[in-house]
Order: structure tokens, then C-alpha cells, then sequence
């Protein structure tokens, strides 16, 4: 499970409690492997690889050692069900792999295992639990003396790897973290413009702010400012074009005016509360206000919302 | 996760790179469990048979003229769906096998019982999400990336983010509120670790009490 549990940290930035995180990790390998499976039967490559399989799995009963009779006559007729569906012959052909790997198995008990076999299967068990234990970020890599031209890409990609973190550690050496303009440019990005059908059904559409949204989108921001102050007066509720136009001063560096919107907009409950409450966070950075920048984050980091964990990891630079 | 295409995972099988195993772990292992359970079989069972599907495999791709012409996952899908049924075979073989296995091993039995459990459990929740809900999470479990998936529906990518986790937060609820659920929470005695802690599982237990 430890697996899983990796794989929703690393996509899902929004802090779920362990319970949660594993029912979530079983409900989506459910989906993805149902997918698989239909994806799998849905297959039209099956016919088309049906000649090839063939020839291939005529091969290695060739190459077998000591075939009886009865497997030369299984090798021969598993090719004449042409008529079949492309699953029931690779179905037919992956079956006498199985009868034979069972064969095999059956003679290594009695005879022991080959080198090569059991190679096979201490990478493949060694590797599995590995993967089972899933804790230990580095990758094992057995690589073949034969493969010497992978193993030199391996050596420089190494050796830039390593040099790309000691910069990277320097970096964060001399330059601390917790500066106000780093942090702000690092987590700012303006809001992206939801068309006003898909934000709430309770706001109803308004000319002035359809048309300021779209001069917000097109970066277009001077027009944008004047056209979400007009639907202030216009829209029924007015907490979408108040937020917007607080993004747009920003933009336009106006931080004073922005400052005073975004503060009284995450005052109320709406729509818009935590939205502001982020953009406000930041932009108190950006303008020294520390206070008010701790007090903005500690209440999204309380919560389990999308901006969450984002801002624990500023709290805990400011905090620095 | 990163995804490999069938020709990397070919050649990295063939010079025994592990993290390609780890890989096809994590993103096979699901699938050939659901159809080891789909035809009987426990987690221990799908455990096995993966395992020696890619024993299998490896053996295949040794061989440098082998040459897939599907896709990789479905020449493993079939070598552990074979496996899996001569296995079954060899079980049903074996005189009053199953009637042995329930009296002798109660616990696999109900592992099995558990995951067709879950599978309708999973569904029914995943069914009464909204559209959107339901579009935008498949999109996210088949690891398109939220900017994709908002240019492929249509939506703005805020939305998507936002959409995507008011959706995972609803089926986890819906799930955990389904009775079935309960019941197999209760029997595991699992529920400090998974049993849902707000008021909505209290109604639900108190709905299993009822029946």
C-alpha cells in the first residue's frame, strides 16, 4: 500500500487524513485496473499480431530441449485456429508458455535450477519486493557488462545529476528561501478566468463582466480593472468581479488598492474566501506585511481545501 | 508515475533494471489482481501468478528477436490469465477442493467475497457522481495532466484542480457511507485506521443495526 500512498502524494496537493488516502488509492487502482482490462479485451491488435506470435512461438519450441511428440503436436496445431478471435490465440500460445514454464518448474524440482533461471528469479523477486517495500528511493540498476555503452550515458547523466544538486543546494544556501519577492513570484500566478456559467449558478451573467473577464484573460488588464469596477455597481452579487478586479491591480502593481479589496473580500464568506484569502496572503509578502501574510496562510493551512499545503510550506518559511 | 512506453520497459527488462519492475508493480499489479479476484482468486493468489507472468516474460524477451506486436500488458494479461487458470485447474482438480478450502482457510474466502464487494461498492458511488466529477477524476487516474484535461473538456484548468478534488472528497464519502462498506469495515475491525469518523457513519451504522 505504501506505493499508492506515494503516488497520491505526489499528484494530490490537498492534505487527506491516512484512512482516506488509502480508500482513495484502492478506488482508483479499481478504476485504472478495470480500464486496463477493458482496454486489453477492446485490443485490435490481437489479429494483427496473430501471424507474428505464431512464427515466434514455433521458435522457441524449437529451440526447447528434449519436446516430446505431444508438445510438437500442440506447437504445430495451435497456429491452424485461424478462425478464432485474436484473444483465444495469443490465449492459446501464452497457455503453452504456462504448460511449459509448469513443466520446467516440475524439472527443476527434481533436477535443481539452471543458472539462468534462477537469475530470472532473483532479479524478479529481489525487484518485487523492492517494489513491495517501495521505501527506498534509489534504483537498484544491474546492468549487463555487455551493455557498456548504457553504462557510460549512465556514468555522464550521474555525473550532471550531481552537479545539477550541489548547484542547486548552493543556490538555496545563498539565497534564502523565506525572501518576500522570491516567494511571492515563486507561488503567484494570476487567477485563471472561469467562464461565469461554471463558477456559480447564482450569479447571473453580466455584459460588463463577461467583457472584462475576457480582457482579463487576454492579459488585457487597464480595460479589464475599469470593466470589473463597472460591473461592481451591475453585477447581484458582487464578489466576482471585487476578486478579479483585486487580481487586476495586482497585476498592474496597484498593491495598496489590491490590498484593500482582497482584505475586505476575505473578511466575508462567499464564493470567493479562500481565493482571497491566498491572494491577499501573498500579496502581504510582497508588501511586508508579515502579520497579516501569517494570519491569511495559518487559516488556509487549517483547512482542507486546494490551498492547504501550499500554505503550510510558506507558514513554515516565514516562520524561518 | 513515470510511464514507460513498451519498448522501454522491453529493453530495460532485458538488462535487468529493477525499477522497471517496480514500475510494472505498480501499474499492472491492479489490474491482474482484479481479474484474479473476477475469477476467484485472493490478493495473495494475484501476488503469485504476477510474479511468475513476468518470470515468463523476461524469459520471452531474453530471446533479442522476440518482437512485440501488441501491447505489452496484454501479452502479460494473457500469460497471467493462463496462469491463473492452470491454476484453477489444478485446484478444482484436487477431490472436494473448495468445500476444503472454506472450512480450512476462512479468511481467503471472505478476501474474495470482499473484493466483488468492493468492486459493486465502487461503482455504485463512482455512478452517482456528477459528469464533470466523474470525467475529470477518470482523466486524472489515467495520469493525463490537469492542463490536458481541462483543454480536452473544455473547462479552465482552476476549475479542474478544484473540481477534481470536490469529486475524490464526494466518492470517498459516498463510499464510505455505503452500507456494504460498512459491514466490511466492521468485520476487518479496521475501523480505527478506515472507518469514516463523522456524523454521516453513524447514520450508516445505525441503518445496518435497523436491517
Amino acid at each position: 500500500m505504501k506505493s499508492k500512498d506515494r503516488h497520491i502524494n505526489q499528484e494530490d496537493p490537498v492534505l487527506l487524513p491516512p484512512g482516506d488516502k488509502l480508500l482513495l488509492g484502492w478506488i482508483r487502482d479499481y478504476f485504472k485496473a478495470s480500464s486496463d482490462i477493458e482496454d486489453i479485451k477492446c485490443d485490435p491488435a490481437y489479429d494483427k499480431t496473430y501471424e507474428y506470435v505464431k512464427s515466434l512461438f514455433s521458435g522457441f519450441m524449437e529451440e526447447g530441449t528434449g519436446e516430446s511428440e505431444i508438445r510438437r503436436f500442440l506447437s504445430d496445431s495451435v497456429p491452424d485456429d485461424r478462425g478464432e478471435s485474436g484473444h483465444k490465440r495469443i490465449d492459446c500460445i501464452t497457455a503453452e508458455w504456462v504448460r511449459d514454464w509448469h513443466e520446467r518448474k516440475r524439472r527443476e524440482q527434481e533436477a535443481g535450477q539452471s543458472e539462468k533461471d534462477k537469475e530470472i528469479t532473483d532479479f524478479v523477486i529481489d525487484s518485487v519486493q523492492k517494489a513491495d517495500g517501495a521505501g527506498e528511493p534509489d534504483e537498484v540498476t544491474l546492468i549487463k557488462k555487455d551493455h557498456r555503452r548504457s553504462t557510460a550515458g549512465f556514468r555522464w547523466t550521474a555525473i550532471a545529476a550531481a552537479a545539477a544538486l550541489i548547484a542547486f543546494f548552493l543556490i538555496r544556501i545563498l539565497y534564502p528561501a523565506d525572501d518576500p519577492e522570491r516567494l511571492f513570484s515563486k507561488y503567484y500566478e494570476p487567477y485563471f478566468a472561469v467562464p461565469v456559467i461554471t463558477r456559480s449558478s447564482v450569479q447571473l451573467y453580466d455584459k460588463d463582466l463577461g467583457s472584462a473577464l475576457e480582457n482579463y484573460r487576454n492579459r488585457n488588464y487597464r480595460m479589464a480593472a475599469v470593466e470589473f469596477s463597472k460591473a461592481l455597481l451591475t453585477s447581484p452579487v458582487p464578489d466576482m468581479p471585487e476578486f478579479y478586479l483585486g487580481i487586476t491591480l495586482i497585476e498592474l502593481n496597484e498593491y495598496e488598492r489590491a490590498f484593500m479589496i482582497l482584505d475586505a473580500l476575505s473578511a466575508k464568506p462567499g464564493d470567493f474566501l479562500k481565493d482571497a484569502q491566498w491572494y491577499l496572503g501573498l500579496l502581504s509578502v510582497r508588501t511586508g506585511k508579515t502579520d497579516k501574510a501569517r494570519e491569511c496562510f495559518e487559516s488556509l493551512a487549517g483547512d482542507s481545501g486546494f490551498y492547504s499545503l501550499r500554505a503550510q510550506k510558506i507558514l513554515r518559511l516565514l516562520k524561518r | 508515475m513515470k510511464e514507460y512506453t513498451d519498448s522501454e520497459i522491453i529493453e530495460c527488462l532485458r538488462s535487468r533494471q529493477s525499477y522497471v519492475i517496480r514500475f510494472l508493480h505498480d501499474r499492472y499489479l491492479p489490474m491482474i489482481c482484479l481479474m484474479v479476484s473476477r475469477m476467484g482468486g485472493s490478493k495473495e493468489d494475484a501476488m503469485d501468478i504476477f510474479q511468475d507472468g513476468l518470470m515468463i516474460m523476461i524469459e520471452k524477451l531474453d530471446n533479442r528477436d522476440f518482437e512485440l506486436t501488441c501491447k505489452f500488458k496484454t501479452f502479460l494479461y494473457c500469460v497471467c490469465e493462463n496462469l491463473w487458470k492452470s491454476v484453477l485447474t489444478k485446484r478444482k482438480a484436487a477431490q472436494n477442493y473448495f468445500l476444503k478450502k472454506v472450512d480450512d482457510d476462512e479468511d481467503d474466502f471472505t478476501e474474495i467475497m470482499d473484493s466483488s464487494l468492493y468492486e459493486s461498492i465502487f461503482l455504485a458511488a463512482f455512478e452517482t457522481l456528477d459528469p464533470a466529477g466523474r470525467k475529470i477524476l477518470k482523466l486524472y487516474w489515467e495520469e493525463l495532466p490537469p492542463r490536458k484535461i481541462a483543454e480536452k473538456l473544455g473547462y479552465s484548468y482552476g476549475y479542474v484542480r478544484k473540481k477534481k478534488c470536490l469529486a475524490q472528497a464526494e466518492l470517498i464519502k459516498k463510499v464510505k457511507r455505503h452500507p456494504d462498506y460498512q459491514k466490511i469495515i466492521n468485520h476487518e475491525g479496521l475501523s480505527e485506521s478506515l472507518a469514516p469518523s463523522s456524523p454521516d457513519s453513524m447514520q450508516s451504522d445505525m441503518a445496518i443495526g435497523r436491517r
